[in-house]
């Protein structure tokens, strides 16, 4: 397999003609996804046309804006096309065999636990596969790691104790079938769009059903909520506890499945008395929550009537110190009722990446085996090691991301290899993460981007497959089996992770590792899986006995498949030992760290609407950048008041681990004493404002799931000298590496915001002379424009206050635009000389439709429902991930709150006063 | 009471006539005026004085009405100054000896322009700019010169350049001060407009010390400079500043200043009680005021104070802002251009490449308004002129008056509504924004009839526009509907100019400027081509006759269409898209010689890329010995009649498509109109010439002809619209004929015809109306006008090339025959495209310099 050329994968590509059906990149929804190269986009601009499979059981056609804007992300732009050793162009054969002569290098000298792998849910679960297999199987280190330890190892670790297996017991079409859905640290419709979708659409069918909203926040996801539970954050176990004694205590508890499925409810139920008996009359249950006590109640109440009820939960539950628990006394509640695994009742993990619920099936955490199987079994070990006909066999669980890189940082580690993630920006204390990589002897990053934090620090690089290059598997949050195809030719020399993987292990000299296509990958997963897997024999939930025979053309041609039924565990027939579930029993506990004098805020951390990850892919398309171009921190109006900020300034947000600049964004919907900022921006496209660096390295005893939700952090406004934005066609390297500084891409370039404390002159940015200028110099306002060709090729404003700072967004558009003469008289002022030209900040970014369109239809048509503003602007009929925010802004502009001269969003963070 | 005035110059004459009114208006006052001017002719108007070389007369320049001394019945004699004043006897001795005394006097006896005191220069044609005579003098030594230098880049200086200028020499200005314009404006300013005026071909000297004026090399003269280097200048002209005439106030023994200047108080009185000092021979406060505006103050506050107290208006100091044009660039300074004032702010707004510069200088608590420099756009100076004399507030974004609608804010209004009724509005007349207003509601209800009732915009028109702003915002207070007037100059749609040229069968713009222009300025890229527009629909005369020939825009001026390297193109005449053989090989030939970069163009004719302006008129003889003519690609005027071949070839073609594009396109070619015309016939409704997308579009049916109109591609497109149905030939024709002379007559300039017809009352249906069933009573009219142009059809190429007066415009420069090496090609697909900016770069001829 030596011999496997860059030729083989193009030919193998360019069987491909028209249409591909393949799967979304990002959430653990799955959607399927109809790929066609654009005909009219070439070189550069390479582009696919997207569109939603209307055949696909997650989305039946519809997709999110972060799909839809998928085709915009395959440009050449930016990738990574060759290896490279220690910053030198190498071949493939070079670099693995490099690679290969290290491993053995260092596994000799220090053992194979000095060996770590650092993976990721974007991985397809053939190069998981692969990687498990190497790792655990042939160099016998279980250390290895997947980002999926940030995403949902609670909710395994949960399922693992209640259940002896990592089961969701439902699907998607459940929430269709519920009376009451309870979202709990879920914000839905900016994170899983498509299900909140499938929700809406529900809703309108069903009168009868509920919807509960359990998050700190206000979020978009509450415009469907009929009632939003603001608790506290990290209080998650108390309210469950609290139900579940509400359960009991109104005879609502389901004692025939209590006794004939589950072990536990007693103590379970002790310890959750205890917990609510914590406090008196002033200190009720709904004073420690944070909430209303009627809310509460009406919760309970709902809870206690509806039979049908289904709780989705997601991050807020799962990146917790006691994310475990959390989970737990989640499923206590659906176990103590017997509503599991029924039509329209149970518990529902949604998972975050693309292919997590995939490196769970095939053991990508540490702490598991392939296959849903245990490292600490014997039995398992063994079947494994026989499968695998390997050398070794890992005996001991490894570490979990946050210690697998303190291990780096001591030295322990010698060698890491980190595939499709970026933990110098995900993981928490970041700065250590990154000075450890900086460290280590021997760091290998397989990426699709040429530039990340972590190529910055890479011993050797290795170009990548991406998206729409690469093929194979990934299963989504209801255990769908979706294949992802190639539609595009290879980058560069780029390959698949599972090739660059099995040279290696060839290099190594191991055996078995002789794949000609991820088909053979795939058969050899799902027979290891149906491998002794019966009552009798070693018994598991995952059995893809019926696909261990697919053929080379089955595979190719494979339409999404759910693995297991659509149900488990209605009937009991758990993975314990005895086949019963486990009640666990959970208390409230103090986790982590508390806010302090020095640390008097909480920072809670999530995603955006428009944005993935780190960026390194929504990054690259203006259309998903214009919703939200700058890191912000979400602050309580009071909390503003008394740190006095205003939108628009740029905070400091400091803990005991690090610092980070984002923009203030003043919202109601936050709590007093919370910042909430979104996880996305890196160490390439900003200065400060890796948010990870600030989050504390606290974890979950059970999952090693990190506490993102929940750090001590001092607040401030940050002062500088000079404010200012760049507007460029080129690319542009940040301008400080102390102040605050964010480059955004555009339609036709960059743009980069900043603020310094010593101040840069514009005229000094080009060395040719500029075509417009403005001075003010009492202000420190300066404006300069240089066009090119006629075309606007360069803007640079700066001023000594934020405020002095015109609104970027019709500027923006003009860059690279050829000029006319009204375009030009108003360009230094940065706003069109005819307002129906600027459209404003994006709302809908489906249709690129921005707030001042929407607001000005609004007002001047008289608009009153999201329906009648989708009819007239499209605005928010495709993913209609949007349609809280058009809501929101009817809602503004009748009761005058706004014009749509004066509109306020997120998105307006920048704009300043 | 006897009133003697010492000096006819500008404010000389605006005193007496301000004597004259106070006269007529009060038949009880006795007085006997005396004029004494030392010219030869009675005061003229100094400010426009370069417009002597581009074609006025003294006749023209003359301030006063010929009747006017014979009306006021005072008496002017031309000839004679003042040779001395005996103040005890209250008696005037004029130069030839005649005594003639006085209860008042009044010195209006001007500057006189200041000459370095350098060695040789008394040499010959060293000469000054003040007078008509001075202007003889020029003309006199230019005609015997090749170079003119002007010694001064103040405002007259750039004014004599002008002037020299105009008198087809090889112009240079020589100044001290780092900048031109010192006084007025700064730094930034000066780098634009210095780019500016060398664009226009005039050398530009700065920092340039003349230490002596020798015997030059290659010209008369050669000026030797305190830096070590020279030029070389055949003539010379001083104006470095003016000087005031006091000698007769010094030997009479009245107050005169340091540095001269004779000493006047609030009334303009001197220290002699009975004499008074007016204009530039003044010294108020230890100023002197070098512009007329101020003068004509002085003029006011004397008279009043003279005979007339009750009226009397001290004189407290005038501002002394200017709006100007400079050689064709415009210029304002207002108030405090160099931010002095102790804490002033400055926003400075510069958009290099089209040359404006714009500076504000705010108080230091934004408040006010200190100053301001404008150069390449002085849309703003009245506002901010208003800003500033009224001492209003600002807006809070100050910045949105130079940067527009500054961070999202609208611009801050400084319309006519702001300013305070005291607000003077024309400086050079005195008069307000209440004056109009009162004038408005004395029922004079357009610009002419205002300016005749308060003189405001009635000399150097500065504040044309501010009036016609204050006079619109009271007519529409009172109801009364705003004209769309095309300019500052002409106070008129272009329908009601082309009413007016055609009624009083005007012919040229002096005369249309003279009769309903508005101030004395000279008309502008707007209101020129636009007159050149009319004046050739109407009158179907060559475009480079003279005086019409200035009134083009560069495309017409040349007859070719200007491209992006400084070539034209050139497009001979093919109607209906019909070409012979011979016909093509001819262009064929004639663009291998010339090199010609040559495309089919989407109106079916050939269209020839490249050409020289020099080479211009060569190409055209060849092309017009060949049988062709000029094909208008140039002109706002018929284009093409675009054609598919018909039923004479044809399987489906219904009617000759082909004859009848020819007929159209040579019955209208020449046609000019607001802007350019495309037409097309089809066959049959198969449509293969597009008809649809045409001003007038004809398409062929079994029953005769169908005629759409006002179609339009291009930018913005338009499906022409059905007019009328199964027309036979003449009808069609004669339909055409009516629709197209409405046209010309009533579009805006610019408008085409599917704006015209969108922005139509009545729609179609009117249109209809008039043209077919005459609703207007105005076809026979229109069809005879149209039948005129036909008739007097000449080539305008064949007419040029035959006139070798008209060839020399096509010279590459003035003064040399040479090329403009400039103009690069690349050779791409086997012909001709111009080099782009880098690729120049790397290819001009750089000669090195010894």
């Amino acid at each position: 397999m030596n011999s496997l050329m860059a030729t083989d994968f193009k030919a193998d590509q360019l069987q491909h003609h028209g249409v591909v059906k393949t799967t979304c990149a990002y959430c653990g929804v799955g959607c399927g996804v109809l790929a066609e190269i654009d005909p009219d986009q070439t070189g550069t601009q390479q582009a696919l046309r997207i569109q939603g499979d209307p055949a696909h059981p997650a989305n039946f056609g519809r997709l999110c804006v972060k799909g839809s804007a998928l085709g915009e992300t395959v440009r050449p732009e930016g990738r990574l096309l060759y290896p490279s050793i220690g910053g030198v162009r190498a071949d493939w054969a070079q670099a693995t065999a490099y690679i290969a002569d290290q491993l053995h290098t260092i596994v000799d000298a220090h053992g194979a636990e000095a060996v770590a792998f650092y993976v990721s849910g974007q991985l397809l679960t053939e190069d998981y596969y692969v990687v498990n297999k190497l790792a655990k199987g042939f160099i016998g280190t279980a250390n290895i790691d997947t980002n999926s330890r940030l995403c949902m190892s609670s909710a395994v670790a949960g399922h693992k104790r209640a259940f002896g297996s990592d089961t969701v017991p439902n699907s998607y079409e459940d929430f269709e079938q519920a009376d009451l859905l309870v979202l709990v640290g879920s914000n839905a419709a900016w994170c899983h769009p498509i299900l909140f979708q499938r929700i809406k659409a529900a809703k309108a069918q069903n009168p009868n059903l509920k919807i509960v909203n359990i998050d700190p926040r206000a979020t978009a996801t509450n415009e469907i909520a009929d009632l939003h539970l603001p608790i506290k954050g990290g209080m998650d176990v108390l309210l469950f506890n609290y139900l579940l004694v509400q359960l009991a205590d109104q005879f609502a508890l389901d004692h025939d499945y209590i006794s004939h499925y589950t072990d536990g409810i007693e103590a379970a139920l002790l310890s959750a008395r205890a917990d609510v008996a914590v406090g008196d009359a002033k200190h009720s249950v709904a004073a420690r929550l944070g909430v209303a006590a009627e809310d509460l109640a009406q919760f309970c109440q709902w809870f206690i009537d509806t039979p049908k009820a289904m709780t989705l939960f997601s991050m807020g539950v799962n990146q917790s110190g006691q994310g475990t628990d959390k989970v737990n006394a989640i499923l206590n509640v659906h176990l103590a009722t017997g509503r599991i695994g029924k039509i329209g009742a149970g518990p529902f993990s949604l998972t975050g990446q693309p292919n997590a619920m995939g490196g769970r099936e095939v053991g990508g955490l540490s702490n598991m085996l392939a296959a849903h199987m245990d490292i600490q079994n014997p039995t398992h070990r063994n079947l494994v090691q026989t499968f695998w006909q390997s050398p070794t066999i890992v005996t001991e669980q490894g570490l979990k991301a946050v210690e697998l890189f303190d291990a780096v940082a001591s030295g322990k580690i010698k060698a890491i290899w980190i595939m499709a993630t970026n933990p110098i920006v995900s993981l928490p204390n970041a700065d250590q993460v990154k000075q450890a990589l900086a460290d280590c002897p021997l760091v290998i990053v397989s990426e699709v981007m040429a530039d990340t934090d972590c190529t910055r620090v890479a011993d050797v690089l290795l170009p990548a497959m991406g998206w729409s290059e690469k093929d194979g598997t990934v299963t989504n949050s209801e255990r769908l089996i979706s294949r992802q195809r190639a539609v595009l030719p290879a980058a560069g020399e780029a390959r698949p992770d599972w090739w660059a993987l099995a040279q290696v292990a060839q290099k190594m000299g191991f055996a078995g590792f002789d794949y000609p296509h991820p088909h053979a990958v795939f058969v050899e997963h799902a027979a290891l899986s149906a491998e002794q897997n019966s009552d009798n024999q070693v018994r598991r939930d995952f059995n893809l006995a019926g696909l261990a025979g697919l053929s080379f053309d089955e595979y190719q041609n494979l339409a999404p498949v759910q693995w297991g039924s659509k149900r488990f565990f209605a009937e009991g027939e758990f993975f314990t030992p005895n086949r019963r579930a486990r009640i666990v029993p959970v208390s409230l506990q103090s986790t982590g760290h508390q806010p302090s004098n020095d640390y008097p805020f909480i920072l809670n951390t999530g995603r955006l609407r428009d944005q993935w990850h780190t960026m390194s892919r929504t990054g690259l398309t203006a259309r998903l950048t214009r919703h939200t171009s700058e890191p912000y921190a979400e602050l309580h109006p009071d909390d503003a008041a008394q740190l006095a900020v205003k939108n628009g300034d740029i905070l400091s947000i400091k803990s005991a681990w690090g610092s980070a600049f984002a923009r203030v964004l003043i919202n109601d919907g936050q709590q007093r004493g919370m910042a909430f900022v979104p996880i996305h921006w890196n160490g390439v496209n900003s200065a400060n404002s890796r948010i990870g660096a600030v989050v504390n390295p606290v974890v979950d005893p059970f999952s090693g799931q990190p506490e993102n939700k929940f750090t001590p952090v001092a607040l401030c406004k940050a002062e500088f000298a000079q404010y200012g934005f760049i507007l460029s066609a080129e690319p542009l390297s940040l301008l400080t590496e102390d102040g605050y500084a964010v480059n955004v891409r555009l339609g036709n370039g960059w743009r980069q915001e900043f603020a310094v404390s010593s101040g840069l002159d514009p005229l000094a940015f080009s060395n040719i002379p500029a075509s417009l200028e403005y001075h003010d110099a009492a202000q420190g306002i300066q404006r300069v424009a240089w066009l090119d060709q006629n075309r606007l090729s360069r803007v640079v404003m700066v001023a000594h206050l934020a405020n002095r700072l015109p609104p970027r967004g019709w500027l923006d558009e003009q860059l690279g635009q050829p000029i006319d003469a009204s375009t030009r008289r108003s360009l230094l002022s940065g706003v069109a000389a005819d307002p129906a030209a600027d459209i404003g900040e994006i709302i809908c970014s489906c249709f690129v439709v921005g707030k001042n369109s929407i607001c000005r239809a609004i007002q001047t048509q008289n608009l009153t429902t999201v329906a009648a503003v989708g009819q007239c602007l499209k605005a928010g009929t495709n993913c209609g991930s949007c349609q809280s925010e058009i809501a929101k802004l009817i809602a503004q502009v009748t009761a005058q709150v706004i014009t749509p001269a004066d509109p306020i969003s997120p998105a307006q963070t920048v704009l300043g006063e | 009471m006897r009133i003697v005035v010492i000096g006819h110059g500008m404010v000389g004459h605006r005193f007496v006539e301000v004597l004259a009114r106070e006269a007529a208006a009060n038949p009880d006052c006795s007085m006997q005026v005396t004029v004494l001017a030392e010219e030869n002719r009675p005061a003229y108007d100094r400010v426009q004085l370069s417009a002597y070389f581009s074609g006025k007369t003294a006749e023209d320049l003359s301030l006063v009405d010929p009747t006017f001394f014979e009306t006021s019945g005072f008496k002017l004699h031309l000839g004679k100054g003042a040779a001395e004043i005996d103040r005890a006897a209250k008696v005037v001795t004029t130069t030839a000896g005649e005594k003639i005394p006085y209860d008042k006097l009044v010195l209006a006896t001007g500057s006189y322009p200041f000459v370095p005191p350098l060695a040789g220069k008394d040499r010959q044609d060293c000469l000054v700019y003040r007078t008509i005579e001075d202007l003889e003098l020029m003309k006199t030594a230019a005609a015997r010169g090749k170079v003119g230098v002007v010694v001064g880049g103040g405002l007259l200086g750039l004014e004599a350049a002008k002037a020299l200028r105009d008198l087809g020499l090889e112009t240079h200005v020589v100044e001290f001060a780092p900048r031109l314009m010192a006084v007025q404006i700064d730094d930034g300013a000066g780098k634009i407009l210095r780019s500016k005026i060398a664009a226009l071909g005039v050398g530009i000297h700065l920092g340039k010390n003349t230490t002596e004026i020798v015997d030059g090399e290659t010209c008369r003269h050669r000026m030797n400079f305190a830096d070590g280097s020279h030029l070389e200048t055949d003539m010379i002209l001083f104006s470095a500043g003016i000087r005031p005439r006091d000698e007769l106030a010094r030997s009479s023994g009245l107050t005169v200043g340091a540095r001269g200047g004779i000493e006047i108080d609030n009334d303009c009185r001197t220290s002699d009680p009975d004499i008074y000092a007016i204009g530039e021979c003044a010294l108020w406060s230890g100023r002197i005021y070098g512009l007329v505006a101020p003068g004509y103050q002085m003029a006011e506050t004397a008279a009043h104070a003279i005979i007339a107290s009750e009226k009397k208006k001290p004189f407290t100091g005038a501002d002394m802002s200017t709006k100007l044009k400079l050689l064709g660039v415009d210029v304002a300074s207002i108030g405090d251009a160099h931010a002095t004032t102790e804490g002033a702010r400055s926003f400075t707004y510069v958009d290099e490449p089209n040359e404006i510069y714009k500076k504000l200088v705010v108080s230091a608590d934004n408040k006010k308004l200190l100053g301001a420099v404008l150069i390449g756009d002085t849309d703003a100076y009245g506002g901010l002129l208003q800003l500033m004399l009224n001492n209003m507030d600002l807006p809070d974004n100050a910045q949105a008056l130079i940067l527009p609608s500054f961070d999202g804010a609208a611009a801050p209004a400084l319309g006519a509504d702001a300013l305070p009724m005291s607000a003077q509005i024309c400086s050079c007349n005195n008069v307000s924004k209440g004056d109009i207003c009162s004038a408005v509601a004395a029922g004079s209800l357009d610009f002419d009839s205002i300016k005749n009732c308060t003189k405001a915009a009635s000399s150097c028109g500065g504040c044309a526009a501010l009036v016609k702003q204050v006079m619109n915002a009271e007519l529409e207070k009172i109801g009364v509907e705003v004209k769309k007037d095309i300019c500052e100059h002409f106070a008129y749609s272009r329908q009601e100019l082309y009413h007016l040229c055609q009624v009083g069968q005007i012919k040229d713009f002096d005369d249309l400027l003279a009769k309903h222009g508005n101030g004395q300025h000279d008309g502008c890229e707007i209101c020129k081509p636009t007159a050149a527009s009319i004046f050739a629909s109407l009158w179907n005369e060559h475009v480079l006759q003279k005086p019409l020939a200035r009134l083009q825009d560069t495309n017409d001026y040349f007859m070719a269409n200007l491209q992006k390297d400084g070539t034209y193109s050139v497009v001979p005449r093919m109607a209906g898209g019909e070409v012979t053989p011979d016909g093509l090989i001819a262009c064929g030939m004639i663009a291998k010689q010339y090199g010609l970069y040559t495309k089919l163009t989407g109106g079916q004719r050939v269209d020839l890329f490249g050409a020289r302006k020099e080479d211009l008129p060569a190409i055209w003889k060849l092309l017009i010995d060949a049988g062709f003519e000029t094909g208008h690609a140039y002109g706002k005027s018929l284009r093409t009649v675009k054609s598919c071949v018909g039923s004479t070839w044809c399987r489906y073609g219904m009617m000759d498509s082909v004859s009848m594009a020819i007929v159209l396109e040579n019955r209208y070619k020449g046609l000019r109109a607001p802007h350019k015309i495309k037409m097309a016939v089809s066959g049959c409704t198969r449509e293969c010439a597009e008809a649809q997308s045409k001003d007038v579009g004809v398409i062929a049916t079994e029953k005769g002809w169908n005629l759409y109109v006002c179609g339009n591609g291009g930018m913005k497109p338009r499906h022409a619209e059905l007019f009328a149905s199964d027309l036979d030939d003449a009808t069609l024709i004669r339909y055409v004929d009516r629709l197209l002379m409405l046209y010309v007559k009533t579009a805006d300039r610019l408008q085409r015809t599917s704006v015209w017809r969108d922005n139509m009352e009545g729609g179609l249906a009117y249109l209809q109306n008039v043209v077919i069933n005459d609703s207007l009573g105005l076809c026979a009219e229109f069809e005879a006008q149209m039948q005129y142009v036909a008739d007097t059809y000449q080539c305008e190429w064949k007419t040029t090339i035959n006139d070798p007066e008209q060839l020399k415009r096509f010279k590459p420069f003035i003064n040399s025959d040479q090329a403009d090496d400039n103009v690069q090609f690349v050779e791409v697909r086997g012909q001709i495209r111009p080099a782009t900016h880098e690729e120049k770069a790397g290819r001009i001829n750089v000669v090195e310099m010894a």
